[in-house]
């Protein structure tokens, strides 16, 4: 597995377990109405931590593990995987703004839903790039 | 899939036995990239085919044919 893929892979476990633990939290408090902005504000600052200790140190310890790899610009092929990557990212971004849209302008949803509505389709397409991604290293080569 | 088919593996080997890494480097991508076009996972742009024919010492046609 090259340096790249472990990469890929870390990111995208790490924002799924990340994430889906702060919509876990969230999500429910939203629906029922009842969530205030410093709460959303301290669990997403949280979030963005445990987000970025869980990326950080795997990576640091690939790298550690091969630098010459860490080092090396990305190739022809790991850059047309992320770029399919990034194509399906703009697709989910778009649905997932749309979806925010509809549940502002016909469910009045609060400032609160949406602003969370909205990250939740920025997570979401940030996966689905990183899922592109490791499905192409696996299975196109 | 591909209709690109290619000989570097037997090249390579003809070659001292080179290794996918060796190759790798004088081409300038990942020895990943190297054995997803030895196995016809992933056709190579055009540079990078002639990069490959280049380090392997052969004319591009030795290296790769269109089937």
């Amino acid at each position: 597995m090259s340096y790249r893929e472990k990469t890929t892979w870390i990111s995208l476990l790490a924002m799924g377990a990340v994430y889906g633990w702060y919509f876990w939290k969230v999500m429910p408090v939203l629906i029922a109405g009842h969530g205030d902005a410093l709460h959303y504000a301290h669990l997403l600052g949280s979030t963005i931590a445990a987000l970025a200790i869980l990326q950080i140190i795997p990576m640091i310890a690939f790298a550690a593990a091969s630098p010459t790899d860490a080092q090396a610009p990305q190739d022809e092929r790991e850059k047309l995987y992320a770029l399919k990557g990034t194509q399906a990212a703009y697709f989910v971004l778009v649905a997932g703004a749309l979806f925010a849209s509809v549940a502002g302008i016909f469910f009045h949803a609060d400032a609160g839903m949406l602003a969370n509505l909205i990250l939740l389709s920025v997570v979401t397409s940030n996966m689905a790039k990183y899922l592109v991604e490791v499905a192409h290293f696996r299975f196109a080569g | 899939m591909a209709a690109i088919a290619n000989n570097i593996r037997r090249l390579r080997f003809d070659r001292d036995e080179m290794t996918q890494a060796e190759l790798a480097t004088k081409v300038g991508v990942t020895r990943q990239t190297i054995n997803a076009i030895e196995q016809n996972k992933y056709s190579p742009s055009l540079e990078t085919a002639f990069r490959i024919a280049e380090a392997l010492g052969v004319p591009i046609g030795e290296a790769f044919s269109y089937r």
